[in-house]
């Protein structure tokens, strides 16, 4: 019973830098991917197609990352089925990370709304 | 007179039968004399490892002080200009590959099993085939200077340097093979900490009681996990397009050098952290133990040391910022990288107030702190200097990158690990080193350091490049050089005290230590003995031995877990990864040749390889392989005891099949590793798409047909199923079902793995035309190569089964053959899908 409850728990407390880590693969591919293929020309919602593929991407990350900051801090967090002891350890660790992955998501994504996609 | 201990709330009862001990010291007496070969034990092989790896230190510095002699005045001619290359190669590659990762590994098989009350690491023979294979490949590395042979493209190797047309000798397959293999021993030694880590913890060492150090080497082995892959996978592609001619870096037929920068560095910036995280955790346990109080922050540096793990993932391409790559994409690495300064800078917070709130006490292990405090910010805020893009653009390649890589390197590492080599010097066998000569150690070498390496700051930004071999007398770069080079003298004789300190203490001249010399509060500091403690503790807190002082007394009578060694072999408790419960027994393989021997015929088949001698490698390789299967042969027991009583009332078994298994668990982890690679290898497959789309087919006319993806996949998904069904086999004990359900699978195997190439060729493929025809038959090689290991593995499951040694109740051998052949299917399925759909859907 314990091994479902380690890849659940172990998962959650990662949740917020998985995140992260997606959203940096997520920009990064899309970007190479615009400019490899010169489509930088193009324009949705008139705007540069980077900047709102980007922008979206970073949004929805922050969504993301934002819940898991949520769940960890009104209790819904990941270690429901451990005893105390670890689990005020969990919840901690699990709304440190997201805190510092929504930061981190932002700080990445930010500058998309200034430096030309690709030059 | 010490008054008795209080039984009533002790695991075991006191006093101990005096045949418990007595047992217990006989299955782990260590053999002697050449038997030293044949042992496991990690106290042995991690002191084994952690010498050679120092050995390996002096050689790569002995060959920096040559470069750095022949660089003391200008036009100058102690090496020349092939051998400088050579020599700056060797250098980089052997503090990188052969010092840095190995000795924290080592430390880490010395240190942790102590740390966790563990009896010894979870797989004790693969981490002493670890050492052996690093040992004889390392050494033949720097062999190759001595032949001339070295290889000369920079430890990163980039090409098109060191393809075939620019490096046609065999100096770059040294590296390639070398380091190639190396590496399998990098990951090896991870698996085996990440198994440990989170299941050989003592009882009550809860996910919020595992000492700091441990967490970072769990990051550490997990990012060896995911971050070795791409070096893997690089020097696998360079190495088969200088064998073969498949051309992937190849601009003229598609292929691109900036694929190798970017697996390259996907490794190549992590491994930074993958040396510093360790040394941060060293630092972690030897701050408080030094200052007498618990670590401030405790929570918050673990979530920085994960964080900077998962961070360091995002810069690689901070690497690359000249090559030309679309400032967008740039500026992404640039903010990760000035983002990932912030965990560095909660770690030094922490332990700077630590040290200014505790009483400190003034140990030789104090002053390297505080020297690598000084260095280490130093080296960080160059990094931070250089993440600045334009700033990159002025210094890239300059002195200035070398002064600040070694800041951040020695400083951040050498410096961390000197101070815990006179820390934990006394769980060694007692003695000290001496204080006096660590002093005069610690300051040429803090000293040295800094009049060698600060004067490259100025003379990269006076415009002196990197990797030259010497320079005209008149651009004003003299002085600084010079200044360099004595630094540098200075630095090697503060390293050279140590050495003879560590000599004086072999030489029986240590002072005998007091129990626990520095007062520290984690369990490492319980006298040790072949069989780490008497007894496993049970853990309350983060520092149990200041929670509990009689801890240490009561563990050593026998008070605690698993006091003697019921099966009369040796075993350690197996808890549960996060409430550390004992779950079951785990019986730990003892002395044996077989792994020795796989170590050195592995090494001696990827040398052969180097110096091309095809057909004479087949040898060792299948020497390799046998030594594996004997070795591999004897474990697995299955249920050969009762279910034993470890104390505290709870009785555990001596077996456990499924997902609970410890090797079910380290097979896991290999499939991660084996998943990033093939990871890397889509990535590849997409790059050079995105690079050079003209060399992929243009329409469906020279692609083979759907029927063929149809059929393919087809083939994988019926192998799996065909696994599926020997799995209930098994289960059901009707051996002959599983026999040939594993026979008809193997074969379906075949034929998928085989038609893929088959159906190319008759499409008309060359793989040596284009980067797209590479691509596509190193994908398909990629297959075959998996069904050549589950041919091995599932042999050795069929030769078990005839041997009676594998049944329903004794599978695991079975199960972890099948998580591997089930994995592989599913990447068959996900390869086909790619090189058959993606020239489809492609615009
Ligand atoms: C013992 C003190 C050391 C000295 C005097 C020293 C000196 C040097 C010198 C002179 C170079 C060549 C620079 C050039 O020509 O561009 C170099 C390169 C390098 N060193 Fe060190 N080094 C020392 C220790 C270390 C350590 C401990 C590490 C890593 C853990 C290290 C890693 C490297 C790397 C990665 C390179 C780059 C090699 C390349 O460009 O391919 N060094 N060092
Ligand atoms: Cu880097």
């Amino acid at each position: 019973m314990e091994k479902t409850a380690f890849t659940a728990t172990f998962t959650g407390m990662m949740s917020a830098f998985l995140i992260w880590a997606a959203h940096f693969a997520a920009v990064y591919g899309i970007n190479g991917l615009i400019c490899a293929r010169e489509w930088d020309g193009v324009e949705l919602y008139g705007h540069p197609v980077a900047v709102v593929l980007i922008l979206g991407a970073t949004a929805i990350a922050l969504l993301l990352a934002a819940g898991v900051l949520a769940a960890a801090l009104w209790g819904a967090a990941p270690g429901r089925r451990t005893s105390e002891d670890p689990r005020r350890f969990i919840r901690l660790f699990t709304a440190l990370a997201a805190a510092g992955s929504l930061v981190a998501i932002l700080w990445n994504g930010l500058p998309a709304l200034q430096v030309p996609a690709c030059g | 007179m010490t008054p008795p201990l209080d039984d009533a709330a002790l695991p075991n009862r006191l006093p101990r039968p005096k045949e418990e001990l007595e047992a217990l010291k006989r299955a782990w007496k260590p053999t002697s004399g050449l038997g030293l070969l044949k042992e496991v034990n990690n106290n042995i092989i991690g002191v084994m490892y952690i010498g050679t790896a120092l050995l390996f230190f002096v050689i790569s510095g002995t060959l920096a002080l040559v470069m750095r002699a022949q660089l003391a005045v200008p036009e100058n001619d102690v090496l020349g200009h092939s051998l400088y290359n050579q020599f700056f190669t060797v250098h980089g590659t052997g503090m990188m590959f052969l010092f840095a990762v190995p000795i924290v590994e080592a430390i880490g098989v010395f240190l942790l099993p102590s740390m966790l009350a563990a009896r010894d690491l979870p797989f004790p023979r693969l981490s002493a085939f670890a050492f052996w294979a690093y040992l004889f490949g390392g050494l033949a590395f720097f062999c190759s200077l001595i032949f001339e042979v070295a290889p000369d493209g920079g430890w990163f190797m980039y090409p098109p340097l060191t393809s075939m047309k620019f490096s046609p000798g065999i100096n770059a397959d040294f590296w390639l093979l070398g380091i190639g293999f190396i590496e399998i021993s990098a990951i090896a030694g991870a698996i085996e900490i990440i198994v440990g880590i989170l299941r050989t913890r003592p009882p009550g060492m809860t996910l919020d009681k595992i000492p700091v150090y441990c967490w970072s080497m769990l990051v550490m082995a997990g990012m060896i996990v995911f971050a070795f892959p791409a070096v893997i996978i690089a020097t696998a592609l360079l190495e088969i397009e200088r064998a073969f001619d498949w051309p992937f870096f190849i601009a003229e037929r598609g292929g691109d050098p900036l694929l190798w920068q970017h697996l390259f560095w996907f490794f190549g910036h992590p491994e930074v952290y993958i040396i510093f995280l360790p040394a941060a955790g060293l630092v972690s346990m030897m701050v408080p133990a030094l200052a007498q109080r618990p670590l401030i922050g405790h929570d918050w540096v673990v979530v920085a040391l994960v964080g900077t793990g998962f961070f360091s993932f995002g810069l690689w391409v901070h690497h690359m910022f000249a090559t030309g790559i679309p400032p967008l994409s740039l500026s992404f690495f640039s903010a990760a990288s000035m983002a990932v300064s912030v965990p560095a800078g909660i770690q030094v917070f922490a332990w700077i107030a630590t040290l200014g709130k505790g009483r400190l006490q003034w140990t030789v292990a104090t002053w390297f702190l505080l020297g690598f405090l000084f260095i280490f910010v130093a080296g960080g805020l160059t990094g931070v200097m250089v993440a600045v893009i334009p700033f990159d653009w002025q210094a890239h390649d300059s002195y200035f990158v070398v002064a600040h890589l070694h800041y951040v390197l020695i400083g951040g590492m050498v410096f961390p690990v000197f101070a815990g080599l006179y820390h934990w010097w006394p769980t060694l066998k007692g003695t000290m080193l001496s204080e006096r000569l660590g002093r005069w150690a610690f300051w040429m070498m803090f000293i040295g350091f800094n009049v060698a390496f600060f004067p490259m700051h100025v003379s990269g930004l006076m415009g002196m490049p990197r990797r030259v071999y010497t320079y005209p007398g008149d651009l004003g770069w003299n002085a600084l050089n010079m200044v360099s080079t004595v630094g540098a003298f200075v630095m090697a004789f503060g390293v050279l005290l140590v050495l003879i300190d560590m000599a004086r203490d072999a030489f029986g001249r240590g002072r005998p230590a007091p129990e626990n010399p520095w007062k520290a509060g984690t369990l490492e500091w319980i006298p040790n003995d072949d069989y780490a403690t008497r007894s496993i503790p049970h853990v309350r807190s983060l520092y149990p031995l200041w929670d509990n002082p009689n801890l240490s007394r009561e563990v050593q009578e026998g008070a605690h877990y698993l006091p003697g060694a019921p099966t009369r072999r040796r075993e350690t408790i197996v808890t549960s990864p996060i409430e550390a419960r004992p779950q079951y027994l785990m019986p730990m393989p003892g002395p044996h040749w077989s792994h020795f021997l796989a170590g050195l015929f592995t090494a001696a088949h990827f040398i052969c390889l180097a110096v091309q001698l095809y057909w004479v490698s087949l040898v060792p390789g299948v020497l390799a392989i046998a030594s594996v299967f004997w070795w591999v042969w004897s474990l697995d027991r299955g249920a050969d005891h009762p279910p034993q009583d470890v104390g505290g009332g709870w009785r555990v078994p001596v077996y456990l099949q499924g997902s609970e298994n410890h090797s079910w668990w380290g097979t896991a982890v290999l499939l991660l590793v084996d998943g990033t690679a093939f990871a890397c290898l889509c990535f590849t497959y997409v790059f050079l798409w995105t690079v050079s789309p003209d060399v992929w087919p243009a329409g469906t006319d020279a692609l083979p047909g759907l029927g063929w993806l149809f059929g393919e996949a087809a083939l994988w998904v019926v192998a799996a199923g065909a696994m599926l069904l020997a799995s209930r086999a098994v289960a059901g004990n009707r051996s002959w079902a599983m026999r040939g359900a594993l026979l008809v699978g193997l074969l379906l195997m075949l034929a998928a793995a085989v038609a893929e190439p088959y159906n190319r060729i008759g499409s008309g493929l060359v793989a040596s035309e284009s980067a797209y025809g590479a691509i596509v038959y190193m994908l398909a090689s990629w297959q075959v190569f998996h069904v050549v290991i589950l041919v091995l593995m599932t042999g050795l499951a069929l030769a078990r089964s005839f041997a009676g040694r594998l049944h329903a109740r004794r599978r695991v051998t079975f199960d972890n053959v099948m998580l591997v052949w089930l994995y592989t299917c599913g990447q068959g399925v996900v390869s086909l899908l790619l090189v058959h759909l993606f020239p489809r859907l492609a615009v």
